[in-house]
């Protein structure tokens, strides 16, 4: 069942999804072009200097709106499923409450992910069209291939094992990290919603507005105070010991956050177990 | 001949640095902490306060500096001069026993004084940390002309750069030609850099550098020939700043077991009681946060006793 449910959930976000991600994916090989006449040696009118920087203008908000749509989508598949009339059907249904919830929480992790994979090749096509004469030519590809050639020629394989474990690891902290504004998300909306029957998306948005902010201040104190010094202490740790402290740094990290999603994902549960009240 | 290393540290970045200000000053007179008010032991000298000299000469330049009764008995007269952007005041008070003190206000663009210097026909030195804009001195040091000043690491680690300023009252400053620093028999020597009006000379390190230095201020460079130099890196790998006890590491130190010990050990409290408390599915969950906080709790723990014998 929790196929089926994750299965109509993304389907629900993607609707108009799909629209925007083919849009910007236009607007991006207009913009290489764009970049490619900009940067040209030929003379152009002031006026069409003008258009052009509208153009990337408007690639840039695009862009921006994209990702602005994504969550959006996201909002209000989880807002509407849950807590308007939709909802009394959706708790009706002869599932359990942590399957509604997990078929949430993967379909829109899954839509950030490829939302942002969406993202990177538009910049990495607008890149590729800009510099399409440097860049695919037998040169660069050759120069490019000796460099990685040369990296990995210096490298042991100590070497080789911890770049690939970073690389888990540091994509395991992305994973973490967009889980946990998906349920901070998620979190706001409940409380939203069980706290005022009216105006309950003003109140949703108000939390997160609040709660987003109380944290941005924390983050800023840690890394004003921490960051220097930890670089600091990074830097005098022994060559010897440095990569596996770095790597167990990671890990701390990891299960740090997977305690903070876990608590959050329990919350949620228990607020849509125990506490919301649809009538 | 014996050589010698010059070593130039980094640019000062004036508004948010301590200063380490070396006066000349007269073993007669001593000088008090907001520079506002000069007075000696014997009572030669009469207070004077040369914030109301610097408001008068800005805001009513035709208007003579205001004296009391007893100022008058002992100053002769009082020059107020400033440069065209009245961005430096300068107070030149002659006594009438013949000595003389010149007092110099670097203001910035909005007339607050932003460092004092006060120089006189004197031959003693201060060390003095002061906090731009604030005209506050941190820790005072006095010391005859030759002799060393010695500054310890906490004095040393307050702020991430410091400037030596030496000026000597109308005499010329061109004697004074640097400063020898000496870190574990290591000597070190800079030259001084002339700043314009002020004839001020300027020399500029970074006190992470040291964690005890001992301050020369060196008239004759033939003096230099005689130090013994060394061309070894005075970065020593043992400084251990983890375990250092300056302010912003331990405060730094303090945010690092905020994050990854404290809020992990009450969030395995937390889980803790839930757990025991309740059944079935929020058993599970609460346990499986206690599992995850308890992990992060070992790997810390792991990564503090490696770094700490790693360092050792």
């Amino acid at each position: 069942m929790l196929g089926k449910l994750f299965k109509y959930d993304f389907k629900s976000m993607i609707r108009f999804w799909w629209i925007a991600a083919l849009a910007v994916t236009g607007l991006s090989v207009v913009g290489g072009f764009a970049f490619t006449a900009i940067n040209s040696d030929k003379n152009l009118p002031g006026s069409v200097y003008v258009v052009l920087y509208m153009v990337l203008m408007l690639i840039y908000f695009a862009f921006i709106a994209f990702g602005i749509l994504s969550v959006v989508s996201i909002f209000v598949r989880f807002y509407k499923n849950f807590f308007s009339d939709e909802g009394y059907l959706t708790f009706t249904l002869p599932v359990k409450k942590t399957h509604l919830l997990n078929s949430k929480i993967l379909s829109a992790t899954l839509l950030e992910i490829i939302t942002g994979a969406v993202i990177y090749a538009n910049i990495f096509i607008i890149i590729c069209i800009t510099f399409a004469k440097d860049i695919f030519t037998t040169q660069f590809i050759n120069e490019f291939i000796d460099g990685i050639t040369e990296i990995f020629a210096e490298a042991t394989v100590s070497d080789i094992v911890y770049l690939v474990v970073w690389f888990i690891e540091i994509c395991a902290i992305l994973l973490l990290s967009s889980l946990f504004s998906l349920l901070l998300l998620y979190l706001c909306i409940t409380l939203g919603s069980i706290i005022t029957k009216k105006a309950r998306v003003v109140v949703a948005i108000a939390i997160y507005y609040g709660v987003v902010n109380v944290l941005t201040f924390i983050i800023y104190i840690l890394l004003l105070f921490g960051i220097e010094s930890a670089v600091i202490w990074i830097s005098d740790i022994p060559e010897a010991v440095g990569p596996l402290i770095l790597t167990l740094i990671f890990f701390a990290i990891i299960l740090l956050m997977s305690a903070i999603c876990m608590l959050m994902y329990t919350l949620e549960y228990r607020m849509l177990d125990k506490k919301l009240n649809l009538s | 001949m014996k050589r010698f290393i010059t070593f130039i540290i980094a640019v000062v970045v004036l508004s948010s640095c301590l200063g380490i200000t070396v006066f000349a000053k007269s073993d007669t007179v001593t000088f008090s902490d907001d520079f506002q008010k000069l007075y000696t032991e014997d009572g030669t000298y009469s207070p004077i306060n040369i914030s109301n000299l610097r408001q008068e000469y800005i805001y009513y330049s035709n208007r003579e500096p205001m004296l009391n009764e007893k100022q008058k008995e002992t100053v002769s007269d009082i020059e107020l001069e400033a440069n065209d952007k009245e961005t430096l005041f300068r107070a030149t008070i002659n006594y009438k026993n013949g000595t003389q003190l010149i007092i110099s206000y670097l203001l910035d663009e909005y007339h607050n004084v932003y460092n004092d210097v006060v120089s006189g026909n004197i031959s003693t030195y201060i060390v003095d940390f002061t906090y731009p804009y604030e005209n506050h001195a941190e820790v005072k040091k006095d010391a005859l002309f030759g002799e060393k000043v010695t500054l310890s690491s906490k004095e040393l680690h307050r702020c991430d750069y410091y400037n030596v300023y030496v000026e000597n009252s109308a005499a010329d400053i061109s004697s004074f030609t640097g400063v020898l620093l000496i870190y574990k028999d290591n000597y070190y020597y800079a030259d001084f850099n002339e700043i314009g009006y002020e004839k001020r000379k300027v020399y500029e390190f970074n006190p992470y550098d040291f964690d005890e230095l001992d301050v020369h201020i060196i008239t004759d460079t033939d003096a230099l020939q005689a130090v013994r130099s060394s061309e070894e890196d005075f970065y020593n790998d043992d400084f251990g700043f983890f375990f250092d006890d300056s302010f912003a590491e331990n405060i730094s130190l303090v945010f690092i077991f905020l994050v990854f010990a404290i809020a992990p050990l009450a969030l395995f409290i937390v889980a803790l009681i839930f757990a025991i408390r309740n059944k079935g599915l929020y058993k599970k969950l609460y346990t499986a946060v206690l599992a995850l906080s308890g992990c992060e709790l070992v790997v810390f723990g792991i990564i503090f006793v490696v770094t700490y014998f790693s360092m050792k």
